[in-house]
């Protein structure tokens, strides 16, 4: 049975990147890298490599990363509300991110890809901290994403204040990077960018059997062993540097780490994180190639920036879980 | 074996204090008081951990001197709150008692799976290995996280209100239940509850929290309910 899921998830994965990869551009055909003119060919190459190849890979870490931190922080809180976006997590990211480029332009350094990923997992860190801090206190389900919702409102308000005294550079550079695009990243951060995603994903993955005995709840966890402050930080430092990683690289992306494991959790009926992380995983991966793909398919009409489409899709989503699962808020 | 002397029950105030107490094997217990008196901080004390020191030893051990995990392998805690998940089947759900045996990842060995089973069997649970344990019925969830104690295969067993949410016969059937587990496995078995007529009926040696001494009284089951009461709900 699972078996089967795993086969038809990986089939999807593969179609998906298999249209995604040769979808025509303009009025080029179908796989055009590979049947252009010899003349055309260089260009058609420097297409594939500079733009789609990372764009798809993106896709398919950051949708995975984000599935994955989403299903954690559900099962941790068990809150099938929670997500690294709707918690504010990313939006810690926002802030430390636009503090930092703002401030390196200030004092005039150039800042790395590493320093970038490295404030943008602190800031998610911080907020996630604040928020499993409240967690503590208040069970509600409904009161937690309300500070989910202040601590982004109060992020929001602060980067404008940034923003307004900041030069013209900064602001342009964190405004492209607040709308949330898969194409900023090029080849040579790929390596980073893969080695970091591999570090949080194997970590997720440990943390497995710990997150079965919390589906019964934190008593009974530690009823079973589990030592819950250990956990606690560990399960924290996994999902800020997910977060942190993807926020920093893509920009804020939202609702896919709410939207997808609660999929996955209708569909594959079982509690085993064993299994739940990795069909989220693949499920995340597969979710954020259909929105490469939707995009692509809207292009010729209007642009939609990626971050439009995930809330577009994961609005509704929330509200109909709201709606359904009246018994947990 | 679990032996009390001179142990205080309670967090900032003294709720009630145990003299001297010994739990033996093979018996159940029922813990009787009055809402507040500190039936629940005792049962959670007992999972997990907080007694002062020198007061609680388990099998000539000092029960505070044991780690979280050796003590997930002699006590278990089933209270009544778990409602059922929607996505956590019963077999997931009877799995979860063998989560301090399992290695780094949670798989389960083919002898692991043997124990699922053969408890299973004994409280008729194989039929629903498959379903939902958001959509048991409360009698069945009570028999599942009966299961899943046996499963854990520790000596002491601790219920909180067992017999909550049921019907007069699953009430019957659920505490019957218990007091032939607790013979044939030979378990230390505490049930604490309100259901003063039903418990009695079933357990060997009953405890009885006494308000005003705050202190913990063991009598054996000949006591009468009017006695029970005139101690617990002294006016």
């Amino acid at each position: 049975m699972k078996g089967r899921v795993y086969v038809l998830l990986i089939g999807l994965l593969l179609v998906f990147f298999l249209i995604a990869l040769g979808f025509p551009h303009g009025n080029d055909s179908w796989f055009a890298y590979w049947f252009s003119s010899a003349n055309d060919h260089i260009v058609q190459y420097k297409l594939l490599t500079v733009f789609r190849i990372p764009e798809l890979l993106m896709a398919i870490i950051s949708g995975t990363a984000l599935a994955v931190c989403g299903l954690l922080l559900q099962t941790f809180l068990n809150n099938p509300l929670a997500g690294p976006s709707i918690l504010g997590l990313t939006s810690g990211s926002n802030l430390l991110v636009a503090c930092a480029l703002m401030g390196g332009s200030f004092f005039s350094i150039e800042l790395s890809s590493f320093s970038i990923t490295f404030s943008a997992a602190l800031g998610a860190f911080i907020f996630g901290l604040i928020i499993v801090l409240v967690a503590m206190r208040i069970k509600s389900t409904v009161s937690l994403l309300l500070i989910g919702l202040m601590l982004g409102t109060f992020v929001s308000a602060v980067t404008s204040l940034l923003i307004t005294q900041a030069d013209a550079t900064s602001v342009k550079r964190f405004s492209l990077w607040a709308f949330g695009t898969l194409k900023q990243v090029n080849m040579e951060q790929l390596p980073f960018v893969l080695i970091v995603f591999a570090i949080g994903i194997v970590a997720a993955f440990l943390l497995a059997k710990p997150l079965n005995a919390f589906v019964l709840g934190e008593q009974n966890a530690a009823l079973l062993g589990v030592s819950i402050p250990r956990f606690r930080w560990q399960l924290l430092l996994v999902v800020s540097l997910l977060t942190g990683l993807i926020t920093a690289f893509c920009g804020p992306i939202a609702f896919v780490g709410l939207i997808v494991p609660n999929c996955v959790k209708l569909f594959a009926k079982t509690a085993n994180h064993k299994h739940l992380v990795v069909m989220t995983a693949l499920s995340g991966a597969l979710f954020m190639l259909l929105c490469v793909i939707i995009v692509r398919i809207l292009e010729p009409y209007i642009v939609l920036p990626i971050n439009t489409l995930t809330s577009l899709l994961g609005a509704p989503v929330v509200l109909v879980l709201l709606l359904k699962k009246v018994r947990y808020v | 074996m679990f032996k009390f002397q001179n142990c205080v029950i309670g967090y900032q105030s003294v709720l009630f204090s145990i003299d001297e107490l010994s739990l033996v094997s093979g018996n159940v217990y029922a813990l009787f008081g009055a809402n507040g008196t500190g039936k629940s901080t005792f049962l959670h004390k007992l999972a997990l951990g907080g007694f002062q020191k020198k007061t609680v030893a388990f099998d000539e051990q000092e029960w505070e001197q044991y780690t979280v995990k050796e003590r997930t392998k002699l006590l278990t805690f089933i209270d009544n709150k778990f409602q059922g998940q929607h996505f956590l089947t019963t077999k997931e759900y009877l799995a979860l008692g063998r989560f301090p045996y399992t290695g780094y990842f949670g798989g389960l060995s083919l002898n692991d799976e043997q124990i699922i089973n053969q408890y299973s069997e004994e409280l008729c649970l194989e039929h629903l290995f498959e379903s939902s344990t958001a959509t048991l019925s409360d009698g069945e969830r009570q028999r599942a996280s009966i299961a899943k104690a046996l499963i854990q295969e520790t000596p002491v067993l601790l219920f909180d209100e067992p017999t909550s949410f049921l019907d007069y016969p699953t009430k019957r059937n659920v505490m019957q239940m218990i007091q032939s587990i607790a013979k044939k496995h030979n378990k230390i078995v505490v049930i604490a509850s309100h259901d003063i007529e039903l418990c009695s009926e079933f357990s060997d040696h009953f405890m009885l929290i006494d308000p005003i001494k705050k202190k913990l009284l063991l009598t054996d089951n000949k006591t009468s309910l009017q006695e029970i009461v005139s101690v617990i709900n002294p006016t």
